[in-house]
């Protein structure tokens, strides 16, 4: 039987230690269900819910790789919820038929990751309006950034893009809302 | 509006979502133990000589199921979208499409010519300015092996560790589109770069998941969505803008991460060479010669710069903004080719 987990170890102590001892990685799942729920549930609704529970299963099955010296595992929990969230997106808007394609590098197309009828449902028009033009990376960037409130560096761990890139995409994302908010009148929006 | 109205305007706008109940955590958390549960020996089928698995994902298949039923109504969608500047697949991807991209071709053809630089990594120092922030310095090691390291210093990168890529290597995926980009054909290269983003289906580590349902939204939110929806999928200009933009910082990314290798660089200009909304403009800063490679697809007149030295193609700038006022980004890069263990080295 696990023992009660410490107060004080770090989330890659615990998910090494959940390598023999699998229970061990309830623990993980205490500490960041509630943010790793609010924000699926935040971007997909009810079925956000299973999305979340969906990633710590997806975590617990990747823990070999986890590196064991990071002491906080929610980025590397975000980066799966938000690869997960993109690929269910994606299947509510292609369907199954072409979801099973997908897996084909030649039938991926970046308008597949845009907002999808569910998504664009889900955020509202207002806010549908004004992401819909920007690229998937970028959105996904910007919204772990405002939503998640992780850092520069933390949302470079969840999507495993260089910092330089992540602080150009926010950028990017955050200028292109801008650009929307300016140009569309307010009562538009 | 300020600088920092659109995230008020965005966390103003974050569609609620309420604590989990105390049922709901328990339900995921006995879920996640359940499928955490030891796999159980496998029992052998006598008649049929077949091991019977231990059941982990009993949870999730029925929701596969039940979003095939869902999604199998789903319109599918068109599929190519990459914009006419391509090429019809089979084109010279060192045919200039226009004026605008001579320069690139040349300077491509330029780079090539140039001997490969020796080292197994890119260094890049940055300096990032954002107008009422603090400036950021920072270097970024990439490794033609793979590896990435950051750190605000030298001293610092020498005990960085890399940085794992938990979704699917997506900088050296766009890497290797770009090197490649000379070998083939314009329509192949730009698809190759603009997908580089998307992971070949989902990483062998993470396992594939188990999609949920469809969410129940009201039919007045669904009509709204499906309306939003359509006007991007619908809208060849919107459609080939979110593509251009992929490309655009998909090819910026590769710059940037292959910023010392000349197939990298001489790809990435042949690639921008095929966009109908780059514009190329030459400029002498500092002394040096330089192209500006300007963005124009984005919406609402915002556009991005890239610099790059007219006889080497290494990034020494990018700077952000709308037409007509100062940046709102301003990013100066100094690349070095090194060998990555001499950096690393304590």
């Amino acid at each position: 039987m696990t023992p009660p987990t410490r107060i004080g170890i770090g989330d890659g102590a615990l998910i090494a230690r959940s390598i023999d001892d699998p229970a061990v990685f309830a623990a993980v799942f205490d500490r960041h269900w509630p943010r790793i729920h609010r924000f699926c549930v935040s971007r997909a609704g009810a079925a956000g819910e299973d999305l979340a529970a969906e990633a710590f299963r997806v975590a617990f099955d990747g823990r070999a790789r986890f590196d064991a010296t990071q002491e906080d595992a929610g980025p590397w929990l975000y980066g799966i919820a938000t690869n997960l969230l993109r690929r269910w997106f994606r299947g509510q808007a292609r369907g199954a038929a072409a979801l099973a394609r997908s897996d084909r590098p030649q039938e991926r197309d970046p308008v597949d990751d845009a907002l999808s009828r569910v998504e664009a449902s889900r955020l509202g028009p207002e806010l549908a309006a004004a992401l819909a033009a920007i690229a998937t990376p970028d959105r996904d960037a910007l919204l772990l950034y405002a939503w998640a409130d992780l850092t520069y560096e933390q949302i470079a761990q969840a999507t495993g893009a260089p910092v330089g890139t992540v602080r150009s995409r926010i950028h990017r994302a955050r200028a292109q809302v801008r650009a929307h908010l300016t140009t569309t009148p307010e009562d538009h929006r | 509006m300020t600088e920092h109205d659109d995230l008020t305007w965005l966390r103003d706008r974050q569609p609620p979502a309420p604590s989990p109940d105390a049922a709901a955590t328990a339900e995921a958390r006995a879920a996640l133990l359940e499928h955490a549960r030891p796999e159980p020996l496998a029992v052998v089928d006598v008649e049929g000589l077949r091991p019977i698995a231990g059941d982990r994902r009993r949870r999730a298949l029925p929701r596969v199921l039940a979003l095939a039923a869902v999604a199998a109504v789903v319109a599918v969608l068109v599929t190519s979208l990459l914009p006419a500047g391509g090429g019809s697949g089979g084109g010279d991807l060192l045919a200039p499409r226009a004026a605008e991209a001579a320069p690139l071709v040349l300077l491509a053809r330029n780079i090539q010519a140039h001997p490969a630089a020796a080292g197994d990594a890119t260094l890049v120092r940055l300096h990032h300015e954002y107008p009422g922030e603090p400036s950021v310095d920072r270097l970024d090691l990439f490794a033609d092996d793979g590896r990435y390291f950051y750190a605000p210093t030298l001293r610092e990168l020498r005990r960085a560790t890399a940085l794992r890529d938990p979704v699917g290597a997506h900088t050296q995926r766009k890497v290797a589109a770009a090197a490649a980009a000379a070998d083939l054909p314009a329509t192949e290269a730009r698809e190759r770069i603009v997908q580089a983003d998307s992971p070949p289906g989902f990483p062998d580590h993470m396992g594939e998941p188990g999609l949920p349902h469809a969410d129940e939204v009201s039919a007045e939110e669904q009509a709204a969505g499906r309306r939003t929806s359509a006007q991007l999928r619908n809208d060849p200009e919107r459609r080939a803008e979110l593509v251009e933009n992929v490309f655009w910082g998909n090819t910026m990314d590769a710059l940037i991460a292959g910023a010392g290798r000349a197939d990298v660089r001489a790809g990435v200009m042949k690639l921008l060479a095929t966009s109908r909304t780059v514009k190329v403009t030459r400029d002498t800063v500092a002394g040096r010669d330089v192209l500006h490679i300007t963005e124009t697809s984005f919406a609402d007149g915002y556009t991005e710069t890239l610099t790059v030295d007219a006889d080497t193609g290494i990034l020494t700038a990018m700077t952000g903004g709308t037409a007509g006022r100062p940046p709102t980004v301003k990013v100066d890069y100094d690349v070095e080719r090194v060998r990555a263990a001499d950096v690393l080295k304590p």
